[in-house]
């Protein structure tokens, strides 16, 4: 039986956190998360080398003692490497995904819930908007604004809403027409309480899930434009690229592959247990009692 | 020998929870042509009842824990599936509770009603779909021909249950097992349902088992009774019997309850508490806790169905033992 | 005659129906509420019996401003609220309030009762927390819910407890008038009454007025003091709820009353049936003339060109049929 602290009352944040810390995987999951962003943040203070360091005359050597995780072809220091990408990876997952997720829940909601003309107007913006080739829109943001890696958080941002806007959506079409909801606007409720106290709370579950997928999506996106020339510029580096430049050598140097790539599945697995945990807590009707 | 006879059934579901017992020793027998009415509150296990008889429980979570069906002398509980699929839709034919969900929207009324001709008779599409037709007009669906071609969201509710009925009627089986027909229904129709049932019933000469939590249906269309409560048999007889001068005080407190019973204005007669969690054992008589007439007895004693003279079962130890008699003239309120 | 504090005159609702995805047209309407006048005086519970389809819900929501009427007018206490201002809306909505059928789907999942029911306080008055939960528990405790559940979520409760979280909720308005659509058709029999009483018990205790929306005429007859039944968006008969049992005069109203069951087998084989053939027709579609007329055992041949009005009957003024045969013996007898 969920014994929550109940004379000091309860709500359901309170109540999610509860259930959250009873399921293992999530906590693991957000533990795993943690340590991998403090190790990050604090990259400048405990890594051994400096992120652009070379030692040309050690090129590309394999895991040891001085450098544990070994060095890449410029003689730099994996390690070192990938905790500094670490900070662009989540710097540009998180920022990216927030701005995707305020943009796209806020559309989605307003879309739905008018419906009607404001709702097939919002539509079709959407449907131009995918239409529009993605390279060529961040470009063309870089050609005006010149190269800046705030944004190319907004650039990321501004593509990854749309999906999320249009889950939104749906969930709250059918949610609209719920009776609960009747209720409320029966009861002389304001639309900004309607809409976060009741429609928001209720699409949590696929906005959590959706997240902790936009999430690497969107880390993967920023390797693909790193590599196109138009993201972080060199001798700066992230795990996407990473990962690429360990893919393209990987037969002659695995550690340069495995390394950062472990890095990338660990926060992935992690982010994926811990929303599956937030989105059973969220819902009360899940508790395990 | 009656067509379909039910000894001691039990089916049991298993959860994380526990083990909960959904029906409870159930045993009743319907005869060739008879109509046997299966009254329950939501979760005294009528349908799982119907579902353990054709063989529907989902297993797991589902088992059946003990029991004998026999139904022309093969036991619907432990014979082969393929057996039970041969019987299903061919001698035994269901009617669900909901016409909106039960038929596929992807699919012409015709192919789905003359499936079981095909499945189980081998008939040829021609002729299947002759007999469709013919099935179709016997339900009182005017323009057959045409309605085979149509789809199920061009039926309104009435329409489609009258389509369900056809299916389950189509290869003339000896038992037809309705769980609900009517409860998605409005009145009138459900009036037009009830009275088509009936009419069949009687050409066909099929034995029907009719569920429902209406007491109305059952006194409509029913000679014999069997109220359900916490997956057991409370009572049983005609439904003269059991509806007219009841012998367990939960179809007493039931009928009281309803309002029709009741003058205008005055209070209606309230059942207390709920339905028992069945996850535990219960000892004694299921409806003790909220019986207006429970002596210790009843919470302690063993719970019996017994079989009085005129054929009248109740399970009520206190009624078997005469010390109670229930007053009926609670009816006398009762006013047309 | 007690105070009017609800009065619909020639209420109709109706949908468009669009065709098209670009350039829409109307295509026709689904005429969901076609005529309505009724009127609701303080302390009384008025009774709205109709089949699925007829509209009822569709009015019972034109009333608390979910779907605008098309035409017609909305008065409560004698001022228009046919189209409310925005200021005059919230006042309306605290005085006008539902109770829907399915306590399964009507309380958000993700709220505590406690929420529920204080989200509904806090409309009409800012409270500090203290005195919030003292009146949560108070209201808790007049729908006959322990207060010990307050922190539970709707779905921990039976549906009879959910309907009492939803009649708290609705009690927390303070409303004068309860539009209940359907509240005990979800619920079983012997909880169906428990929730009955208690409706009746609240409506007498505060003096409201109820407008008690029901397929079910056991249920509606025991609780209303006057019935009113709808067919296809109209009102075909309306008045004192004995007198309607006793001689119905519209020959819809008789077929509804004899296909009502009856848990008397002795009873239930003695009477005589009308059986009404088809379905109710499509609201986009109404017949021309009395809209029951397709289906009517004892249509003639005028039924079917004229519409006959809502007027009270010559020997019994508060009842009032809409047939032209309401004086013919061979339906009234």
């Amino acid at each position: 039986m969920m014994k929550p602290d109940r004379k000091n009352g309860t709500s359901l944040y309170r109540d999610a956190v509860y259930r959250l810390t009873k399921n293992r995987a999530a906590v693991v999951g957000f533990f795993c998360l943690i340590v991998l962003l403090v190790l990050s943040a604090l990259a400048p203070l405990i890594a051994p080398y400096s992120f652009s360091a070379q030692d040309l005359a050690l090129g590309a050597s394999p895991p040891g003692p001085r450098h544990w995780l070994g060095t890449d072809i410029l003689g730099r220091d994996l390690l070192t490497r990938v905790l500094y990408g670490g900070q662009i990876s989540f710097l540009v997952g998180f920022s990216a995904t927030a701005v995707s997720l305020v943009i796209g829940v806020l559309y989605g909601t307003v879309s739905g819930y008018c419906g009607g003309k404001t709702d097939a107007a919002m539509m079709r913006f959407i449907d131009i908007m995918y239409a529009f080739p993605f390279t060529i829109f961040v470009i063309i943001l870089m050609v005006f604004f010149g190269r800046n890696i705030v944004l190319l958080f907004c650039a990321i941002g501004a593509v990854e809403w749309l999906t999320m806007a249009r889950i939104i959506r749906g969930q709250v079409l059918t949610l609209k027409k719920q009776e609960y909801i009747e209720a409320a606007v029966a009861m002389g409720l304001s639309l900004h309480k309607i809409v976060l106290r009741h429609l928001i709370p209720n699409v949590l579950g696929p906005i959590i899930v959706y997240t902790t997928l936009t999430i690497p999506q969107v880390m993967l996106l920023e390797a693909f434009l790193s590599f196109l020339g138009l993201g972080v510029q060199p001798p700066m580096s992230s795990w996407g690229l990473l990962v690429k430049e360990g893919a393209d050598s990987m037969e002659q140097y695995w550690w340069l592959l495995i390394f950062p790539g472990l890095a990338l599945s660990i926060t992935l697995f992690s982010l994926n247990f811990l929303g599956d945990g937030l989105r059973d807590a969220l819902d009360p009707r899940t508790a395990k009692d | 020998m009656p067509l379909l006879s039910v000894t001691n059934l039990s089916t049991s579901f298993h959860s994380r929870r526990g083990t909960v017992r959904v029906v409870n020793s159930v045993g009743f027998n319907i005869d060739k042509g008879e109509t046997l009415g299966i009254a329950g509150e939501s979760g005294s296990g009528k349908s799982v009842l119907c579902y353990s008889l054709t063989g529907l429980v989902p297993q797991p979570p589902g088992t059946i824990e003990s029991g004998e069906a026999l139904f022309d002398g093969c036991d619907l509980l432990k014979c082969t599936t393929e057996k039970l699929r041969s019987i299903r839709g061919n001698r035994i034919g269901m009617i669900f509770q909901d016409p909106m969900t039960s038929l596929n929207p992807y699919l012409s009324i015709g192919s789905q009603l003359v499936e079981p001709l095909t499945i189980h008779r081998g008939l040829s599409k021609k002729e299947a779909s002759a007999r469709g037709i013919d099935a179709l007009t016997e339900v009182g669906i005017q323009d057959a021909p045409r309605r085979m071609r149509q789809f199920p969201h061009e039926f309104s509710g009435g329409m489609r249950q009258r389509v369900m009925i056809a299916m389950a009627l189509i290869n003339n089986p000896d038992l037809v097992i309705a769980d609900e027909p009517t409860t998605a229904l409005d009145v009138t129709v459900q009036a037009q349902i009830l009275d088509l049932i009936g009419a069949l019933q009687h050409k066909h000469n099929s034995a029907v088992i009719l569920v429902t939590h209406d007491l109305g249906v059952i006194a409509g269309i029913c000679k014999r009774v069997m109220i359900m409560y916490a997956g057991r048999v409370l009572e049983s007889g005609s439904a003269g019997q059991v509806l007219s001068r009841p012998r367990h005080p939960y179809t007493f407190a039931l009928q009281k309850s309803m309002p029709a019973f009741t003058k205008r204005g005055n209070e209606l007669y309230t059942i207390p508490g709920a339905p028992p969690d069945l996850s535990r054992e219960i000892i004694g008589c299921p409806f003790a806790p909220r019986c207006e007439f429970k002596i210790d007895k009843c919470v302690n004693g063993p719970c019996q169905l017994l079989v009085h003279k005129d054929g009248h079962a109740t399970a009520c130890v206190r009624i078997n033992d005469g010390d109670l008699l229930l007053d009926t003239k609670y009816r006398a309120g009762f006013t047309e | 005659m007690q105070k009017i504090v609800l009065e619909m005159d020639g209420i109709r609702t109706h949908f468009p129906l669009y065709r098209g995805l670009i350039v829409r047209r109307q295509r026709g309407q689904v005429r969901a509420v076609d005529g309505v006048s009724l009127s609701l005086a303080k302390g009384e519970v008025l009774g709205l019996v109709g089949e699925s389809g007829c509209g009822k819900s569709t009015l019972a929501r034109t009333i608390i401003h979910l779907a605008p009427p098309t035409a017609g007018k909305l008065f409560l206490h004698g001022a228009d609220v046919t189209n409310p201002s925005p200021e005059n809306l919230a006042a309306v909505r605290s005085n006008v309030q539902m109770i829907f059928q399915d306590p399964y789907a009507s309380l958000d999942p993700r709220m505590t009762v406690f929420d529920i029911i204080a989200e509904a306080v806090l409309i009409k008055n800012r409270l500090s927390r203290k005195k919030l939960t003292g009146k949560v528990v108070a209201l808790m405790e007049q729908v006959g819910l322990a207060p010990e559940f307050i922190l539970k979520y709707p779905h921990e409760f039976s549906g009879g407890q959910r309907q009492r979280i939803a009649i708290a909720r609705t009690l927390a308005m303070n409303p004068e008038i309860i539009i209940a659509d359907e509240p005990v058709s979800a619920l079983d029999v012997s909880i169906q009454a428990q929730i009955i009483n208690l409706m009746a018990h609240l409506c007498r205790q505060r003096g409201l007025a109820m407008l008690f929306i029901s397929h079910d005429l056991s249920v509606v007859k025991h609780v209303s003091m006057r019935i009113a039944v709808m067919y296809l968006g109209k009102i075909m008969e309306t008045g004192p709820s004995e007198d309607i049992f006793a001689g119905p005069r519209h020959p819809y109203t008789k077929a509804l009353l004899s296909a009502m069951p009856v848990a008397d087998p002795e009873k239930e084989r003695s009477r005589k049936r009308i059986i009404l053939p088809g379905d109710p027709p499509s609201p986009i579609n109404p017949p021309p003339g009395c809209p029951f007329h397709p289906r009517c055992p004892f249509a003639q041949k005028k039924c079917a060109s004229t519409i006959p009005p809502l007027e009270p009957c010559a020997d019994k003024p508060e009842q009032s049929a809409a047939c032209v045969r309401k004086y013919d013996d061979e339906l009234t007898g």
